[in-house]
């Protein structure tokens, strides 16, 4: 996983929102390394630690802080620590974490998987080449698997979004209106991008 | 210690920017604070129509950043309520006579003079919007219960949030609880459950806001009305007292859930 600390957000409160949001998802991104991206801002020994101690928490490893200077728009380079497969279509530790609402008219797009911890709203744009996880209400539009992978996921706590892409496939919300009452999960299942409640467990999780 | 500048924006136009500015104006001058509303939608100016004095314009925003005239001489009192100034925009003039430069040097030289500088902002996006926040310290969302509207006052909050105006607050206008009922109008709670940000009034959709500002006399002004006590309310909780946003016959409940809500949202750091 790939954090990104942005530098006008308290850093407690970024941390204690961090963990408050990874709360219910032990399992998901357990044995997992982070990545820590403070844009220019470094870190005390105290503050090291602090994000440590979170990470390991929810059963991960942190690898390695960096303090990338803030530049326009940057898809995070990072450099897994194992080899992989040159065919591997996304590195799955390349996740773009994004704090806060996404709101009307901006635009998120990342090589690999991208996790928001709040709401994507109407008029907003998420492009990834992997999975995208909205822990809020997913209302805009999001392409999962932007550069043709089927096997790419949306997850979202609330799934209701104006439109959904998976690689080649756009679905739109139906037009009677399904109010989902819990997290689901969209992914394509013989051609077809379909919607189901999320059960913990039942897919394997990423 | 410099006064607040506070800028009044929507995205959408005709939401109701320029009356809240004017009766927020009004109702803070009121409670005895010194107030300067400046109207930052030039070349459509019209903050001066709605508060009557249209007619003693002599000097405009563009004359005094041009060195035209003082800023002194360009301030218009108010006729009604004493500690209350307006310095009107240039009607004839394009929107590019002024920089967001100028417009950050101009409110801070009226913020050393005045409690709280109301900046009246252009609808859209653009060059007018970029003047408007230029020297605000804190900015207001005004949006009515329309979907277009609630998506443009969502877009506009991502860009003040981006330009370091952290914390907007909202201010639903024009809502009708009639329409609400039938299910015909966005709730608030719908507005607030997408918008995210802290709701600071609500205004009734009502014809005496009409009438007022065609006669140029801010609604907050009138001693009774539901409008002019929904501005007060404003006006008090934009001064931090505690008062409850305005019962909306039976809606009242609804909104102590949404502000505990709210408040759930900015629980301080626990350790
Ligand atoms: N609460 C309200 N009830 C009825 N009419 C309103 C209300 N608020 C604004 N209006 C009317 O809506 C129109 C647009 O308002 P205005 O304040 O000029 O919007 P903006 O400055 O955002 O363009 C005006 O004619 C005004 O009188
Ligand atoms: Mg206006």
């Amino acid at each position: 996983m790939y954090i990104l600390f942005d530098q006008t957000v308290d850093f407690l409160e970024a941390l204690d929102e961090l963990r408050r949001r990874l709360e219910g998802y032990q399992r998901f991104f357990e044995g997992g390394r982070v990545w820590i991206d403070t844009r220019g801002r470094s870190l005390s020994p105290m503050e090291w630690r602090l994000v440590e101690e979170v990470a390991s928490q929810f059963g991960m490893e942190v690898a390695e802080v960096g303090c990338r200077e803030p530049r326009g728009k940057r898809p995070p380079t990072v450099t897994p620590l194992r080899p992989r497969p040159a065919s591997h279509p996304v590195d799955p530790e390349a996740t773009r974490l994004v704090r806060g609402t996404i709101r009307s008219g901006q635009v998120v797009e990342h090589r690999g998987h991208v996790v928001i911890l709040g709401d994507l709203n109407p008029g907003a744009i998420v492009r990834a080449t992997g999975d995208v996880i909205v822990l809020g209400h997913l209302r805009g539009v999001v392409h999962a698997g932007a550069s043709g992978n089927r096997s790419a996921q949306v997850w979202a706590l609330r799934l209701e979004p104006t439109q959904l892409r998976i690689a080649d496939l756009i679905a739109r919300s139906p037009d009677d209106e399904h109010v989902p009452t819990g997290p689901e999960v969209a992914r394509i299942v013989d051609g077809w991008i379909q919607v189901e409640a999320y059960e913990p467990g039942a897919q394997g999780g990423g | 210690m410099p006064g607040r500048v506070v800028v009044i924006t929507s995205g959408k136009g005709g939401v109701g920017k320029t009356t809240t500015t004017a009766n927020l104006g009004a109702g803070l001058a009121l409670e005895g604070y010194r107030v300067c509303l400046i109207d930052a939608d030039i070349g459509l100016r019209n903050l001066d129509v709605v508060m009557g004095l249209e007619n003693r314009i002599v000097y405009d925003l563009v004359d005094v950043v041009e060195g035209r005239a003082r800023l002194r001489q360009a301030l218009i009192h108010d006729k009604r309520v004493e500690n209350l100034y307006l310095l009107p925009a240039a009607q004839t003039r394009e929107k590019d006579a002024v920089n967001p430069e100028q417009m950050k040097e101009l409110t801070a030289a009226l913020a050393e003079e005045f409690d709280f500088v109301l900046v009246d902002s252009p609808a859209g996006i653009e060059h007018g919007f970029r003047n408007a926040v230029a020297g605000a310290d804190e900015a207001l969302v005004v949006t009515t219960p329309e979907v277009a509207a609630v998506r443009d006052a969502d877009r506009i909050i991502g860009m003040l949030e981006a330009r370091d105006l952290r914390n907007p607050r909202l201010i639903i206008n024009r809502i009708r609880t009639d329409m609400v009922r039938r299910g015909d109008m966005m709730d608030i709670d719908d507005i607030i459950e997408i918008l995210a940000i802290e709701l600071l009034g609500v205004i009734p959709d009502d014809e005496a806001v009409i009438v007022a500002t065609n006669r140029g006399e801010p609604v907050v002004l009138q001693s009774r009305g539901r409008c002019a006590e929904a501005y007060r309310n404003l006006v008090d909780r934009f001064l931090g007292k505690d008062v409850p946003i305005v019962a909306l016959d039976g809606h009242s409940k609804l909104l102590e859930r949404l502000r505990s809500w709210m408040a759930l949202g900015r629980r301080p750091v626990s350790g």
